[in-house]
């Protein structure tokens, strides 16, 4: 019977969260999640990711299903008992006690020697620069030290799993940015297992070896970041992943003279046959395209689509160009930061076939 | 297909239902325990056995079903005072809800010196009746001051304590005191007004007066009701200003309740008591849901 | 309406607080020659009206002097007062804050009924619970204890009340942090609840102390001995005929209250607010 379970790392099998009213918070969710690794949960605001992060770390119960953490079924163990740190959104500092205090509590609660919690509390203090503040209180703490203190606390012990909710959401992009990096970089040098919700998907894409995307409760797609980008399991993902945004629109599968077309309004963009589940294409479907493979070309290159500008964004990197066209749906695209362009102008676009995805336009369900 | 599914499995669930483990369902009741403890047995349990008793006759322990009860509503000393305490609630509530919240409102439109003129109507709070009182009779006797000061106009001298006036002498000192409690109910009610609110009237065009009439009183509906229950139970205490005013058999017109239990109580007569205690526990009840309910309706509009 | 104006009204209003505290402090410096020439027509029904000048004519200490040093019972009478004043609020933080926190903190089975028993009892009138107290001291032979006076009042409901709405305050956050950092619900409570909710606690000792320092009803009730009895019964009791003791009596009484007041004033408030807030 144990064996059915892996040893380490934290599996979720069939977790369901309702909560009174009939509201189902938490779908079926399934995930192996392997020792070490940096999970992601990422979704729009009341998608579970929070919920699901909570039952882990037993502040929540458990409908039905079973967590468990290296081969033991945690569904009843107490939050204290199941060694794990946790990051909350709002850092949740103890407000009553100073800094070095905040970070030596959990050291403190699991009775562990005076000497040795001074020296565990002086060590992540180095770690995060926060030794000029030890003898401070929260209070008077500017956000992202107040961030750091919740991270050293969670830090000073070595637990199984580090949980974090949302931890850099009330930091200003500069100060994100900054701190995104130092979690990652603690996280590979301690090697603890750690699960991150957020709802930002730079911060999923940047930040996780392992992405679980959500919507509604339910899991979407689980895999790593360049999976997750590159083959999208459902137009969900499809369009929640990347900046901008996926092209998505409307298509029929053409099939002329032995040739192959998706059709994009009321032009057709051909395509390779071969890599087609044919029989599933007469239901109805949606295309999409990330704008990066969309290139600019000149007017007489075959296949060819003439697109007219009507938005331009500069990033200083790089260029996004909205387009539209009558009888066409309108289409992102990105290209160099020495573009140009004019709203207004027309210009030529040519669709990468073998970056185009096709999902069921019904079930979401990515084809291709 | 799958939501059926589901919802069976809910079901299945919701007939097991989510237990948490005994160790954690004890836990609050651990915290509870203590006081749990001293009330049940200072004060639940006996006022059950209260309630027993009202229905026996206290000497034989007989059954006497509302026999109690009908003989205290019978009492002439019990609608005296029945008619004495109402008539107190009635005239002294109303009173002390607009004075306070027009002080509360004045001190809201006067920002200076807010902090000693909130001290300073608070400070009754903090003089125990019975050092103020000494001074009451000083005052309110029919040689005293206010005496000596109406004869200035030549007002004849009148019995303030001694007479129907002492009615008017005990919702005075009651007022003295408690009305900066009903201030700070009141201010905190006011600060909770949203001043988004005061400005876009403002900026609509509204008057001062308007403004108070469409913004400020309906939204402190919710608090005159907190106030108001606040303040009735509260004014039972009245006792000690009548009781050190006057003594244990004052005037007619000031014989409250209170009065009438601790007579009562010097007599050891307990049905009596018991079954007055019932009917009074019964009627502050009755005030409480009843207040709720009307608070309730406050919030949802 | 014009802000002088207000500002006059306010005023007005506060003179008339202070006014009758100004007599009583004035009135203890009289020496007791000029209080009872003042106060003659008041204490022997003479004719005439008593008079009160606003700064003693004559002033002394001699009052002072008289209460502290030939009137030894009136400390026996003090120190009765603070016997039952600071056990029942000790009794009320050390019962009631656990209480609070459980209401708080927990959800469980009951627990709205139960906390809806307790508001009604917080609001029931002493006279409803009088006899039944008696019937219950009288049995543990607490009558003519100062028990009989500690007990009840430590099992008052208000301050569960009180510090409930103060522990709703502190962030779920922090204590579910706590509970995920090793602490036990027992050391949250300890380290978490009591250091946060602090200002309830002392709202909860102040309310407290202003009314069982002015308490007469139960120790009327319940104290037959007077040697037994607190100041505001003791007041109540002394005759007229020294009427410089007693309005030295008087201000001695109001002191504490006065000094707790005036340090304790921003949790006096916070104290009247939340026991204003609904459940």
């Amino acid at each position: 019977m144990e064996n059915r379970f892996q040893a380490s790392g934290l599996q979720i099998h069939n977790v369901n969260k309702w909560y009174p009213g009939d509201v189902h918070a938490v779908i079926d969710m399934n995930m192996e999640i392997e020792q070490g690794e940096f999970i992601v949960f990422v979704g729009p605001s009341g998608c579970g990711k929070t919920t699901l992060l909570r039952m882990i770390a037993g502040l929540e119960g458990i409908s039905s299903g079973e967590v468990i953490m290296d081969g033991r079924i945690v569904n009843r163990v107490p939050p204290k008992k199941r060694d794990i740190a946790m990051v909350f959104q709002n850092y949740a500092l103890y407000p009553n006690m100073k800094v070095k205090d905040n970070i030596a509590f959990p050291l403190k609660m699991r009775h562990t020697g005076k000497q040795e919690t001074a020296v565990r509390v002086a060590e992540v203090a180095e770690k995060l620069e926060l030794n000029t503040m030890l003898d401070r209180k929260p209070g008077a703490l500017s956000g992202g030290q107040r961030q750091r203190v919740a991270l050293a606390r969670s830090m000073v012990r070595e637990p199984k799993l580090f949980l974090m909710d949302e931890p850099l959401a009330n930091l200003d992009a500069k100060l994100r940015v900054e701190m995104r990096r130092e979690i990652i970089t603690l996280q590979r040098e301690l090697g603890v297992t750690t699960i991150y919700v957020t709802h930002d998907q730079i911060e999923a894409m940047t930040m996780g070896t392992r992405i679980a995307v959500m919507n509604g409760g339910v899991l979407q797609q689980f895999g790593t970041p360049q999976e997750i980008y590159q083959h999208p399991a459902n137009l969900f993902v499809a369009g929640f992943i990347g900046s901008p945004n996926m092209n998505l629109w409307n298509t029929e599968f053409v099939s002329d003279d032995g040739r192959c077309f998706l059709t994009l309004g009321d032009a057709r963009i051909p395509i390779g046959k071969s890599s087609f589940p044919v029989d599933q294409l007469q239901e109805p479907l949606k295309a999409g395209i990330r704008p990066e493979h969309i290139e600019l070309v000149e007017p007489d290159t075959c296949g060819a689509i003439q697109m007219t500008i009507s938005i331009l964004e500069n990033t200083g990197r790089e260029i996004a160009i909205f387009l539209a066209a009558s009888g066409k749906p309108d289409l992102a695209i990105v290209t160099d930061a020495d573009f140009s362009g004019q709203p207004g102008q027309a210009v030529y676009v040519r669709l990468k076939q073998e970056k185009i995805h096709i999902f069921n336009a019904e079930t979401g369900k990515a084809l291709r | 297909m799958k939501k059926i599914l589901l919802r069976q499995r809910k079901k299945q669930w919701d007939e097991h239902d989510y237990k948490a483990p005994w160790k954690e369902r004890i836990v609050p009741w651990m915290f509870l325990a203590p006081s749990l403890f001293v009330v049940s047995v200072m004060v639940l349990l006996p006022l059950l056995d209260a309630f027993r008793r009202s229905f026996f006759f206290a000497v034989s322990n007989q059954f006497v079903g509302l026999q109690n009860y009908i003989s205290v509503l019978g009492n002439s000393a019990f609608k005296l005072a029945a008619a004495n305490t109402a008539k107190f609630i009635a005239v002294c509530i109303p009173l002390l809800l607009v004075i306070s919240l027009a002080v509360a409102l004045m001190l809201t439109a006067f920002q200076e010196k807010r902090g000693i003129f909130k001290t300073s109507f608070l400070v009754p709070m903090a003089i125990p009746v019975a050092s103020i009182v000494l001074l009451w009779r000083v005052i309110f006797h029919r040689n005293g001051l206010l005496n000596g000061i109406r004869a200035l106009w030549d007002a004849a001298p009148v019995d303030w304590i001694g007479s129907a006036a002492s009615f008017g002498v005990l919702v005075f000192a009651y007022l003295w005191k408690n009305f900066g409690y009903d201030m700070v109910l009141w201010l905190s009610g006011i600060s909770a007004i949203n001043p988004a609110l005061y400005e876009a009237a403002q900026i609509d065009g509204a008057g001062s007066v308007k403004r108070f009439v469409k913004i400020t009183l309906p939204n402190l509906m919710p608090t005159l009701f907190t106030v108001a229950v606040l303040s009735l139970l509260n004014s039972f205490k009245v006792f000690r200003e009548a009781y050190l005013i006057a003594g244990s058999y004052p005037d007619d017109s000031i014989y409250m309740l209170q009065h009438l239990f601790n007579n009562w109580f010097s007599n050891l007569d307990v049905d009596k008591m018991c079954a007055g205690a019932v009917m009074m526990a019964l009627l502050v009840f009755i005030l409480i849901m009843l207040l709720q309910k009307i608070m309730n309706r406050g919030d949802s509009v | 309406m014009k802000k002088w104006f207000i500002g006059i009204i306010l005023f007005l209003v506060s003179v008339f607080i202070w006014v009758p505290l100004w007599m009583l402090l004035s009135g203890t410096l009289m020496g007791a020659g000029e209080l009872s020439w003042n106060l003659a027509p008041v204490l022997e029904s003479g004719d005439g009206y008593a008079t009160w000048p606003i700064i003693a004519n004559y002033p002394t200490l001699q009052a002072y002097v008289e209460l502290l040093l030939d009137t030894p019972q009136f400390f026996t009478v003090f120190w009765n007062s603070c016997k039952q004043v600071f056990p029942i609020i000790l009794g009320h933080i050390v019962l009631g804050a656990p209480a609070a926190w459980a209401f708080a903190r927990f959800e469980f089975r009951g627990k709205k009924v139960l906390y809806t028993l307790y508001i009604v009892l917080m609001l029931m009138p002493f006279q409803v619970t009088m006899v039944s107290s008696y019937l219950v001291l009288n049995k543990l032979g607490f009558i003519d204890n100062i028990w009989a006076i500690i007990l009840p009042g430590a099992a008052s409901t208000l301050p569960v009340f009180i510090m409930t709405s103060f522990f709703l305050t502190i962030p779920n956050a922090v204590t579910e942090a706590a509970a995920v950092d090793g602490a036990s619900s027992f050391q949250t409570f300890l380290r978490l609840g009591l250091p946060l909710g602090a200002p309830g606690i002392l709202s909860v000792a102040v309310l407290g102390f202003l009314e069982y320092w002015n308490a007469m009803e139960a120790p009327q009730a319940f104290l037959k001995d007077q040697t037994l009895w607190p100041l505001s019964l003791y007041m109540a009791n002394i005759t007229a005929d020294n009427a410089g003791v007693s309005l030295i009596a008087s201000l001695i009484t109001l002191m504490p209250p006065l000094l707790i007041f005036l340090f304790g004033q921003k949790y006096l408030e916070q104290g009247i607010i939340s026991s204003g807030m609904k459940d």
